[in-house]
């Protein structure tokens, strides 16, 4: 005796008829089905993606590894999970999980110092990878634990894989998902392409023809069985009945055999017709890609600690702190506006900060002296510099201002000039008649103990030797041969010394890093110097100046002006112009040494807009040599020609899709006149029909042309003059018409004149929106 | 809608990669490109040339079918190309002209490269008549699914439809040997008393009840007695082509043509008549054997049935003698005279007076 609650339920098997009378006694079937196929070739397919995709990463880097290891371990668990899923049984995969999660999990406890070993051993490989293409002076190294790299890295190629086998396994097997295949293969491609590295054609092979086979499944759906567990779905719509087969391991297994093919051709005729030496020679780098190659070297370098700035604000004045910015980001908005006269081409400079003790990641302010002493001469400027955005702890004061106690208080003091407020300043420009000290501080000869053997080392490379103006200049020039000039340097790490970073490890860096190396070089070769951050202005920024008629020149300038008589101009100086320098005292006075080298155009676009149009107009010209080809093919020589080529492709899109609509129109009517008068009328029925299918949803309900003849005629003005007897008289002659093999009669022809009437007043009796869905569709 | 979807996405994908393409520029990024701007073409031109060379044709169920018994129809798509196809659709017509019963479906099926797929349909079917199956149109889907091709086609197999031979229950030919006349009677049980029709010269062969003694004596050669045609004395046998809505005509005609089978196994000739609304006649079949009554339940599938119960027989006594005797088959219920056999509750073998 069975209880209800336990009864099992029994399906109630479905009915299906072909037509009334004509029944499906078993399922539709389809021959040669070789049980288990279907869950091979899947697995083939992962197979296929991730060893094409783990073995083209290896190969990029010439990693070498046990390939038959390596491949049949994948297509064993590919094989095992596809078969998980091929039961349709829930607790069987669920089990077959736990069992493999298992095995995993003794076999990573077992092998995990190979793992780490084989993983160090693809990260070192990587690093001197990187370190030739950034020509890095040193990278970093990992441990390894065992020396026999082929063994490590396949037994970390096997368990890597294996993972990804799982996650790739359950998206195919339930999705077929092309996102989740991309997702889980190409991005681990990005890393030896970022260094030029590419894969073997044979890996690519297997990788192409996977993520095809995979598209091509998605698009066409057939990838999963059906919830019956049947070859064939049987689905009944509205308008539409049909028998769909569920799977077919045979196509698939065709599918991805033309996918090898086709990928296999493709790749063998780019191979002949465009290798990749070819490619290469043509190549020129991406200017997005030279972009961020910085912060990439100062990742592999310094860690990604190196990404972050650890202070708010990245550009204008750091007030003597160092090494806490990975990159300068302008923002361009006027920090000061300064009012003067210009007097020469040179760069003015507006001083605010003098370091004075060097100490790892700072310079301590000098707080005795800015211009503390007499300054004098014949040429003579008044300026005044209004604070619009700048820190208000400074004063910006141009070489060589008169300086009072009460500004030298302020500065000590770090009142600056107050938001929207403004000082002025008399100073003299070249300071000729200005007091001469005979000493300076001992610190300004102070070079830290940290810092010595790195300065010592420095200079005995760079040669330096002469004079101190020759030793200025040579630093200068040195500087601006062998170091690189940037806005992103990269953090520096923790504990680490700004300069002894600077001078050994990264050789980039911006006017900070130069001037404090400068000054600390100098210092050693024992010339006083000292660290000055302000703003400098230079010439091509006072040629964008606004002049002030308002003003007078005489009252602004006295003296001797290399530019002869000029105007009284405002100048927008931003927090791209903060600079830092190094002053250094030659001739009994303190004079500016510029050491930081001239910067690239390209380090000032920032903004999207730039990048993109840099983008699409080809910076790659910029490296044209004339009489030379221009590089790489891949470059728009104009921004419109994108739009023109949308514009070309929706135009296509528009024709094809009005094309299609009047083939179909014109097929259709065609179809009336080409047949006999019985066949036009059967026709011209079976287009009403469409059209009534399409509007009314319920005309597929009517099974007879009795039926379907009373639903067209429904709230026309025909339904009112015809009576019952009239419908069934005209329902048989459309049968008598349809069926039989009988010659179109006399009345044919009014027949379908007939149709014709009903079928206009039935249009009309519908909404504007079906008739015109009915004009475009049908 | 699929279609726009699929194009959409591959669109998402080339653009990912022309990005990567624009970052990278790597070798490989250049070679998916490639791809990806050929296999569109390739995919759409592919499906439009398998279009052309799938054929469709029918297999199975040769032999003629008797309804209720299972039979296994398959459709066969032969592809000589060696270009697999994942999605054919086959627009499928099923007719029943006999009865003006039809469906319509669609069946999608793989095309294997090279080769052929048979799909069997296990089939059964109710009612008399020739099922007609007939694959019209034929879609092709390219791989990547931006195109369906279509193409009509027009391969048909028709099946013939018997009933069974055997009525469950006998008739009862009481009431036919009651309206026998002494005619058919005595040719039953041998003698022939049929009306001299013409007197001729005897012929090896020709019966010896049929001398004509008398006149054999004064012409001194023998003389035979030739009689009228045995037709004319034959059972007849009406059926009524009348259908309803409950499709009483399917079991009109399997009473007939038991009854029929009936008649053969027991040797007693008869004709089948029948009313045609396509031709405005009485038609009629001399059956002898079973290859006439095949031939004829044929021939009714193509005509066409009418919606009055008993046309046939108001036809019939139109054309007859008043004191004609036939058997009518039809709707129980009519006015009639002795019922011979009644077959689904709604279907009578009577004597019409």
């Amino acid at each position: 005796m069975q209880l209800g609650l336990f009864k099992k339920k029994k399906k109630k098997k479905q009915v299906i008829t072909l037509c009334q009378g004509v029944t499906l006694v078993e399922q539709v079937s389809m021959g040669d089905v070789t049980p288990g196929q279907d869950a091979i070739v899947k697995g083939l397919i992962e197979v296929c993606i991730v060893f094409g995709s783990m073995g083209g990463f290896l190969s990029c880097f010439d990693i070498s590894y046990y390939v038959p290891v390596v491949a049949i371990a994948y297509i064993l668990i590919a094989a095992y999970f596809s078969y998980l899923f091929k039961s349709g049984k829930t607790w069987v995969r669920d089990t077959g999980y736990v069992i493999f999660f298992l095995i995993y999990a003794a076999g990573i406890t077992v092998f995990s110092k190979h793992i780490n070993s084989g993983f160090y051993a693809v990260l070192n490989i990587i690093y001197d990878s990187a370190s030739t293409y950034f020509d890095m002076p040193a990278v970093r190294e990992f441990n390894e634990y065992f020396t026999n790299r082929d063994l490590t890295v396949t037994v970390m190629a096997v368990f890597v894989g294996c993972v990804e086998i799982i996650i790739l396994n359950i998206y195919l097997s339930t999705y077929m998902s092309i996102l989740a295949a991309v997702m889980i293969s190409v991005p681990l491609y990005t890393v030896p392409l970022f260094f030029n590295q590419e894969p073997d054609s044979f890996y690519m092979i297997l990788l192409f023809a996977g993520l095809l086979s995979v598209m091509i499944l998605k698009a066409n759906g057939h990838y999963t069985r059906n919830k019956e567990s049947t070859q064939f779905s049987y689905v009944a719509k509205k308008r539409r009945r049909s028998f769909c087969y569920s799977q077919s391991g045979k196509v698939i297994a065709e599918t991805i055999l033309s996918s090898v093919v086709i990928c296999v051709l493709v790749i063998c005729v780019c191979n002949i017709t465009y290798p990749k030496e070819e490619f290469y020679y043509r190549y020129k780098a991406s200017s997005v890609k030279a972009k961020i190659e910085d912060p990439v070297e100062n990742v592999l370098l310094t860690g990604f600690s190196s990404l972050f700035n650890f202070y708010g604000s990245t550009s204008g004045m750091s007030g003597g702190r160092l090494g806490g910015v990975s990159s300068v980001r302008s923002d361009y908005q006027p920090d000061l506006v300064v009012t003067f006269t210009p007097y020469s081409y040179e760069t003015v400079y507006l001083k605010c900060f003098t370091g004075e003790y060097y100490d790892v990641n700072h310079w301590s302010k000098d707080t005795d002296d800015i211009f503390a002493q007499p300054v004098d001469g014949d040429t003579k400027g008044i300026m005044q510099v209004k604070n619009v955005g700048a820190d208000n702890k400074y004063l910006y004061m141009p070489y060589y201002s008169s300086c009072d106690e009460e500004l030298l208080s302020r500065y000590q003091y770090n009142r600056g000039i107050e938001f929207n407020m403004q000082q002025e300043y008399t100073f003299y420009p070249y300071n000729e008649k200005g007091v001469r000290q005979q000493q300076v501080k001992d610190s300004y000869l102070d070079v830290p103990e940290a810092n010595v053997s790195v300065i010592e080392r420095f200079c005995t490379e760079a040669g330096f030797h002469g004079s101190d103006e020759e030793m200025i200049a040579q630093v200068s020039q040195y500087f601006q041969d062998n170091i690189t000039y940037t806005l992103r340097p990269g953090s520096m790490p923790r504990n680490g010394d700004f300069v002894n970073h600077f001078l050994e490890k990264s050789r980039k860096g911006y006017c900070a890093h130069f001037a404090s190396a400068a000054v600390l070089i100098f210092r050693y070769f024992g010339i006083p110097a000292r660290y000055i951050e302000g703003y400098a202005v230079p010439y091509t920024l006072v040629m964008d100046a606004d002049l002030r008629e308002d003003l007078s020149y005489d009252d602004y300038f006295t003296g001797e002006s290399a530019l002869g008589r000029t105007a009284v101009v405002d100048v927008e100086v931003t927090d791209a112009n903060a600079h830092a320098w190094v002053e250094v005292f030659l001739d009994g006075k303190w004079q500016v040494a510029e050491v930081t080298p001239a910067s690239d155009d390209e380090e000032e676009e920032d903004d999207f807009w730039s990048i993109f149009g840099n983008l699409l107009s080809g910076n790659d010209a910029e490296d044209t040599v004339e009489g030379e080809s221009t590089g790489t093919a891949f470059s728009l020589d104009k921004v419109r020609w994108i739009w023109i080529v949308i514009l070309y492709g929706i135009l296509l899109v528009l024709a094809l899709v009005l094309g299609r609509f009047l083939w179909k129109k014109g097929r259709r009517i065609g179809s009336y006149h080409k047949r006999d008068m019985a066949g036009n009328v059967i026709a011209y029925y079976h287009y009403m029909c469409e059209c009534m299918r399409a509007v009314d949803k319920e005309f597929y309900q009517a099974d007879s042309h009795y039926a379907q003849l009373c639903k067209m005629l429904a709230g026309t003005k025909s339904e009112e003059r015809m009576t019952e007897a009239d419908i069934r008289e005209l329902a048989r002659t459309m049968e008598s018409i349809s069926y039989s093999n009988k010659a179109a009669g006399e009345g044919t022809e009014a027949l379908l004149s007939r149709l014709k009437t009903l079928f206009r007043e039935r249009k009309q009796a519908c909404t504007l929106a079906d008739r015109v869905y009915l004009f475009l569709h049908i | 809608m699929r279609q726009v979807w699929n194009i959409i996405k591959y669109m998402i994908i080339f653009c990912a990669n022309l990005l990567m393409l624009f970052f990278l520029h790597g070798y490989f990024n250049l070679i998916i490109m490639i791809i990806m701007i050929i296999m569109p073409i390739a995919s759409i031109l592919t499906a439009r040339l398998m279009l052309s060379r799938l054929h469709v044709s029918f297999a199975g169920a040769k032999e003629n079918i008797h309804i209720e018994d299972p039979f296994v129809l398959k459709v066969v798509l032969d592809n000589p190309a060696w270009i697999p196809m994942l999605n054919v659709n086959l627009k499928l017509h099923v007719k029943n002209a006999f009865f003006r019963l039809e469906g319509e479906h669609v069946l999608n099926i793989p095309a294997y490269a090279g080769q052929r797929n048979e799909i069997s349909y296990p089939l059964s079917s109710e009612y008399l008549g020739v099922l007609s199956i007939e694959a019209e149109q034929m879609q092709v889907l390219d791989w990547l699914g931006f195109v369906c091709w279509k193409r009509d086609i027009s391969e048909k197999k028709e099946i013939v439809l018997l009933p069974f031979g055997s009525l469950e229950v006998e008739p009862d030919m009481a009431a036919v040997n009651n309206g026998m006349t002494e005619l058919e009677e005595s040719r039953k049980k041998g003698h022939d008393f049929s009306d001299v029709q013409d007197v001729r010269e005897y012929r090896p062969g020709d019966k010896l009840q049929n001398i004509h003694w008398k006149l054999s004596a004064k012409k001194d050669a023998l003389m035979v007695k030739e009689r009228v045609s045995l037709s004319s004395s034959q059972l007849i046998v009406l059926v009524e082509l009348f259908q309803n809505e409950t499709m009483i005509l399917n079991r009109i005609l399997i009473a007939a043509y038991g009854m029929a089978h009936f008649l053969l196994q027991n040797q007693i000739p008869f004709t089948l008549q029948w009313w045609s609304t396509r031709e405005e006649d009485m038609k009629r079949m001399p059956v002898d054997n079973q290859q006439d009554l095949d031939a004829w339940i044929e021939s009714i599938y193509y005509e066409a049935y009418y919606e009055t119960a008993e046309l046939g027989c108001m036809m019939m006594r139109r054309l007859v003698q008043e004191d004609t005797r036939f058997m009518v088959i039809g709707s129980s219920g009519m006015t009639g005279g002795d019922v011979l056999l009644q077959y689904g509750g709604d279907v009578e073998g009577y004597i019409c007076n």
